[in-house]
């Protein structure tokens, strides 16, 4: 089984090359999960190369088996959607009934400089829109993410804030962020890899690999999928976790051998990697790790903290209805991909 | 209590109509949190439109994009016919307090009436009577009027609009929601109330019994049946977005004398849906014991409410009650004690989930 995967790519590769260049892009289509394919692979054929294996991720999300392409479904492959302009949205900020707060230089989710000012900030704006029952809002900016939930939110100087990963509020009620907030349906999923020297023989393809193993996540980032109800990791002792101040030094630690894999989101690791100069020498494994969810949130005590949770509910349903929720995503990942190139 | 109304113009045309104060115009302002230019230009100018000149005028500070406004900033707004007056370098500006209608004061006590059994905002045993008894109460306490108020609670709301309060027989009630009396002005509620400015806003949700073999699983499945509501809750919540399910006979209304009447009726299936703000109806399911068994339809709600003090139309000082109230409120929702009543409440809410 695993021959015909090889020799299927080998020649998926060989019609590849063979075409001109530019030519390269096989999209919109539908395609056959074969044995031996994963999302890289599958990005490698009809794209010619694997950064674009979340334009896929994120097209397919309903058929995948967690990250894995499961092998006889039929995969979405979405055409990169650069080209395609953001439908204008007007200001609404006149008399804003509700100010949500982010901060920049999370890309590609909230950042000013960045078309839309990010993939999160388009979908919140396109999804209160959509809401059936819409309202003026503004969108405001601190950069400081540390004052964000409290005092920011948590004292309704501003009314919801995104984008925020929600904690495992089942197994942790007490969490103040559980405690003290609603959390909006997903805006989007977000893998967390693992990122690894190039040539180490570092793999992944269930939790055993990884028992015994030195990660590297920074200091202050959520531990919780390193130690849930099925990998009790870290209170077990099981792995080696080492949190350094900044994500680049936990790719210093990589590339000096004192861990054996960074963990972080696909997006940080990607353009960590490309602004310190380790493109080709870091490398992400194909599997990730865990699969966390960005959320727009509201103080449980704020006067319209459920309505307002709905209003962005149900224009996030609309957008995902109508098709718009893929054509922004797919958008904003192409720009990514492009500009970590 | 007309008295009242006449020293509030009298202040109000002191301060709109004096002259400019040359040396007051223009200035430095401190942005505070949340704020937009727009915001900034309609507060100062009565033009949010002029936004584009406050930002030409601190292009340096604020870059190309107007957005980039944060709180702290120091920002300069110049001076655009006479506006805006008293600012100076190092003044910030403050929010002129709400008009004191003290002096003459009102006559008579004002009578403010609510109902219990309405969980979390109004009920006798809560702590302080409920969510917004307490807020009311403090509204009124920072309105401060010379004769006093009294909250009384009168069990059956559908007496409250007429005759307790068409008839000045008390002045004013709480809570009750506003319909969109812009779209539909003609409306009997946009015709014979006033509304306070909102106090809460909630989800009317349609509760079903999902035991029952043909329980309603969307809004789409509405035709035919027959939804229960107690008496004195509003019923245009049916009518109202382009939806027309009483006017146009597409459910039937059954109305019953209490919350526990409307879900008793749920369960032994006289009726096909129970409709509630989120937080009574999650009550009510737990006191009744019909957790698992009674829950809402997901998606679409019925409605989405603010709650309001309300005067009525034909009470000769109705207007002028409610502008105290109304001036109480903005008090207390800018000094932290409605938000500090809040916090005290919806966390016994949410521990209550």
């Amino acid at each position: 089984m695993l021959r015909v995967g090889i020799l299927r790519r080998v020649i998926a590769l060989g019609i590849l090359t063979a075409l001109p260049a530019g030519a390269q892009v096989l999209c919109d289509v539908t395609y056959k999960v074969q044995p031996g394919d994963t999302l890289f692979s599958i990005a490698e054929t009809h794209y010619g190369k694997t950064e674009q294996w979340t334009l896929v991720y994120y097209a397919n999300q309903a058929v995948l088996d967690g990250q894995t392409a499961v092998p006889g479904s039929d995969v979405y492959i979405p055409c990169p959607a650069s080209e395609a302009a953001p439908e204008q949205m007007p200001p609404r900020e006149v008399g804003a009934e509700l100010t949500l707060l982010t901060a920049g230089n999370y890309l590609p989710f909230s950042d000013r400089n960045w078309p839309e000012k990010g993939l999160a900030t388009e979908l919140v704006k396109a999804a209160l829109e959509a809401s059936p029952s819409p309202l003026p809002y503004a969108v405001a900016w601190e950069d400081d993410w540390s004052q964000h939930l409290f005092p920011l939110l948590d004292q309704k100087t501003y009314d919801m804030g995104f984008p925020w990963l929600k904690p495992d509020c089942a197994a942790t009620p007490d969490n103040a962020r559980c405690k003290n907030f609603h959390f909006s349906e997903p805006l989007m999923e977000l893998p967390i890899m693992l990122f690894k020297r190039e040539g180490s023989d570092f793999t992944y393809e269930s939790d055993a690999d990884v028992i015994g193993k030195r990660l590297c996540r920074p200091a202050g980032y959520f531990t919780h999928d390193l130690d849930r109800a099925d990998r009790r990791w870290l209170s077990e002792g099981k792995i080696t976790l080492v949190q350094p101040d900044s994500p680049e030094a936990c790719f210093e630690q990589l590339m000096a051998d004192k861990v054996d894999a960074v963990t972080v989101n696909v997006f940080l690791g990607a353009s960590k990697i490309v602004a310190m100069g380790l493109k080709g020498r870091v490398v992400p494994l194909d599997q990730p790790l865990s699969r966390e969810h960005l959320h727009v949130i509201i103080s449980k005590t704020h006067w319209r903290g459920t309505t307002h949770l709905y209003r962005i509910n149900a224009g996030l349903a609309e957008l995902r209805e109508t098709g718009r929720y893929d054509e922004i995503v797919s958008r904003h990942l192409d720009l990514f991909w492009e500009q970590v190139k | 209590m007309r008295t009242i109304l006449l020293v509030v113009l009298v202040v109000i045309s002191v301060g709109g109509f004096g002259p400019a104060r040359a040396e007051g115009c223009g200035g430095t302002y401190t942005v505070k949190p949340g704020e937009t230019l727009s915001q900034i230009a309609e507060a100062h100018y009565g033009d949010a439109e002029l936004w584009a000149r406050i930002h030409a005028d601190n292009r340096a500070q604020l870059g190309e994009t107007p957005d980039n406004v944060r709180a702290g900033m120091r920002l300069r707004l110049p001076c655009v016919d006479g506006l805006p007056e008293g600012l100076s370098g190092e003044t910030d500006v403050t929010v002129s307090p709400p008009v004191d209608p003290a002096p003459g004061g009102p006559a008579a006590r004002i009578d403010i009436v609510t109902s219990g059994d309405f969980w979390p905002f109004a009920d006798q045993p809560l702590p302080g009577g409920g969510l917004l008894t307490d807020v009311v109460r403090a509204a009124m306490e920072a309105a401060d009027p010379e004769a006093g108020f009294a909250i009384h609670w009168v069990n059956d709301r559908a007496a409250h609009h007429e005759p307790l309060l068409s008839n000045a027989l008390l002045d004013i009630g709480f809570p009750w929601s506003r319909p969109d009396c812009g779209a539909e002005p003609e409306r009997h509620e946009c015709e014979t109330l006033m509304f306070s400015a909102p106090l809460f806003e909630v989800l009317v949700l349609l509760f079903t019994d999902r035991t029952k073999p043909e329980t309603i699983e969307s809004l789409a499945d509405i035709e035919g049946k027959t939804l229960c509501r107690p008496s004195g809750y509003s019923t245009y919540i049916f009518d109202q977005h382009g939806r027309n399910w009483l006017r146009d006979e597409v459910i039937s209304l059954k109305v019953a004398a209490s919350p526990e009447a409307c879900f008793r009726l749920l369960t032994e299936g006289q009726v096909d849906g129970v409709v509630l703000n989120e937080f009574l109806g999650h009550q009510k399911i737990k006191t009744l014991g019909l957790e698992g068994r009674v829950a809402p339809v997901q998606g679409r709600p019925i409605s989405v409410d603010t709650l309001h003090m309300v005067a009525h139309g034909a009470h000769p000082d109705g207007k002028s009650v409610l502008g105290v109230f109304d001036a109480g409120l903005a008090e207390i929702r800018a000094n932290g004690t409605y938000q500090a009543i809040l916090d005290a409440h919806m966390t016994r809410v949410w521990e209550a989930y």
